[in-house]
């Protein structure tokens, strides 16, 4: 009978945990971002906690 | 002129439309047949701000709305839909299984990008498959403009369908190094997440994304398998997501995604346009051979088999319509596809793509037509055939006679280079193996070559070691 059990049917339970743990790790991460921007000398970071600058693809370059 | 109508064999999944290709006066058309609400979902999709600068962007396919009396719409009208779309044509399809790495990557974020620009303005993509993903060169772009629905507050019920088609296989590749094409290939559906957590073993189940997007999901459809709860199964058609939570849920898998990479150290195929055994001299004439003989003829396709990184690739490509560049060692394709996308000048016109020559991707799911063969997805003008064939001979164990049957078989010019047995390149692939291959003549291939084609242009390299030609068929 397992067979006929359709493995979405946990879809909507497992989309809103992990939307749920998405949220409070975002939240926390603008909270944190903008908690450094403000201290003296501190790390400038963009809105979600990104630094400014992302590196680069290591891509070697043309032959 | 007569309009003539083909039904896309992967196109009936979605009894709201079904896509055409129309031969007609100017050409072939991609078309697809809408009812009714589907049309008037599409005429508002057309009319919104953010999807015409998607379709600007290139982000997602040029899409029209056509009269009732275009020529290229009434075939489909006639055939029952109440409304006709067309769709700007790629020059090639692909599927996932001969994408590296970075393109799967790509098309993966491409598609988290469209999800969360539809959301924010209203709407939603009702799936989530790379399969709605084809390229233009090394640029992905969205195919499928009726997943685009109003977003009525549900949750994304496409979720599952990323990470078996998407996520997972990214995951596998970048955690465990095990190759995704495979898998993808045997399983079009994807890697659901009960085998998926099978890979991730002990302190493997720790590595990033795989405790939240693997062990989770499988812990969860486990449970709901076992106790059989209807109480979900009404939520699944009913359960609402807000929207803040849904793009929280998009932004951390784009983290996850751009944090991922395929990794390993080049292979030596990868190293090849560094480390062949060419001098300058002589590469710069097989260069040549190859840009002169591709500017005279100015194919629509070209396909360069064992394309390697891709060097002649971007030789032909300046003067084709498109170059579908083909080889079976991963990193070398990745390497390709990340080199055309970094350099500003490279052609944009270069498909890479992973495949075994001597496997070819058959035609796939239903009745074997769904996802169509290779060779059955458009015929090449001239194919690139560059030191392949003694790999052919040898490695894969291919005779001369069918390898050269095959390549008759595409009734395209061929540029062909061939290896010859004093070639230490030869010497060396065939140093370890019981077998001399006594067949791995020039003047056997000289009359096997002539019984197919006629040969219009040669010149030796390497000293006499190497031959190129240019061969037309017969």
């Amino acid at each position: 009978m397992l067979a006929y059990v359709d493995p979405g049917s946990a879809g909507f339970v497992i989309v809103s945990v992990l939307g749920f743990l998405s949220a409070v790790g975002y939240t926390l991460r603008n909270a944190c971002g903008r908690l450094l921007a403000r201290l003296p000398g501190g790390r400038r970071r963009g809105a979600t906690g990104d630094p400014p600058d992302a590196p680069a693809d290591d891509v070697p370059p043309p032959s | 002129m007569t309009y003539r109508l083909r039904p896309d064999d992967g196109s009936f999944r979605d009894p709201s439309g079904q896509v055409y290709r129309v031969v007609g006066e100017q050409g072939e058309a991609v078309v697809r047949g809408l009812r009714q609400d589907a049309a008037a979902s599409m005429a508002k999709l057309l009319a919104e701000p953010f999807f015409r600068e998607l379709v600007d962007r290139g982000d997602v396919v040029e899409t029209a709305l056509l009269d009732a009396d275009d020529p290229y719409a009434r075939p489909v009208l006639a055939a029952g839909w109440d409304a006709a779309v067309r769709h700007a044509a790629v020059p090639f399809v692909t599927w996932p299984w001969e994408w590296p790495f970075s393109m799967l990557r790509d098309a993966a974020q491409l598609q988290l990008r469209l999800l969360e620009t539809s959301v924010t303005n209203g709407w939603l993509l009702k799936d989530a498959t790379p399969f709605n993903v084809q390229w233009r060169g090394v640029r992905p772009t969205f195919v499928d403009a009726p997943s685009f629905a109003p977003w009525d507050g549900g949750y994304w019920q496409g979720y599952r369908q990323f990470c078996a088609t998407f996520l997972t296989p990214l995951l596998l590749t970048a955690h465990l190094g095990i190759p995704f094409q495979p898998l993808l290939r045997s399983r079009l559906e994807g890697i659901p997440p009960e085998e998926a957590v099978r890979y991730f073993r002990g302190l493997r189940r720790f590595k990033r994304g795989v405790p939240s997007h693997v062990w989770f999901p499988a812990a969860a459809e486990g449970a709901v398998r076992r106790r059989r709860w209807p109480a979900l199964a009404a939520r699944r058609r009913s359960g609402r997501q807000p929207r803040t939570a849904l793009l929280a849920l998009l932004d951390n898998l784009q983290r996850l995604i751009a944090g991922l990479s395929a990794g390993p150290a080049p292979s030596d195929w990868a190293r090849y346009a560094d480390s062949h055994s060419y001098d300058d001299t002589d590469y710069g004439r097989k260069r040549d051979f190859v840009e002169r003989h591709a500017a005279a003829r100015r194919p629509r396709l070209t396909w360069d088999l064992g394309a390697n990184t891709g060097t002649f690739a971007r030789v032909a490509a300046r003067s084709s319509g498109a170059v579908v560049a083909v080889d079976g060692d991963h990193e070398a394709v990745d390497l390709l596809y990340r080199r055309l996308r970094a350099d500003g000048d490279a052609p944009r016109n270069v498909v890479p793509l992973v495949m075994d020559v001597a496997n070819p991707s058959p035609g796939q799911g239903w009745a074997g037509r769904e996802r169509a063969g290779f060779e059955a997805r458009g015929r090449p003008d001239l194919v690139l055939c560059l030191a392949l064939m003694h790999h052919l001979r040898v490695s894969a164990n291919v005779p001369l006679a069918r390898c050269l049957d095959w390549l008759r078989s595409l009734d395209a010019a061929v540029i062909l280079e061939f290896v010859g047995r004093e070639d230490e390149m030869f010497r060396a692939l065939v140093e370890h193996r019981r077998e001399d291959f006594p067949d791995w003549t020039a003047e056997r291939f000289e009359a096997e070559v002539r019984r197919r084609f006629r040969v219009l242009d040669r010149q030796q390299v390497k000293g006499g070691a190497r031959e190129l030609l240019l061969l037309e068929p017969d």
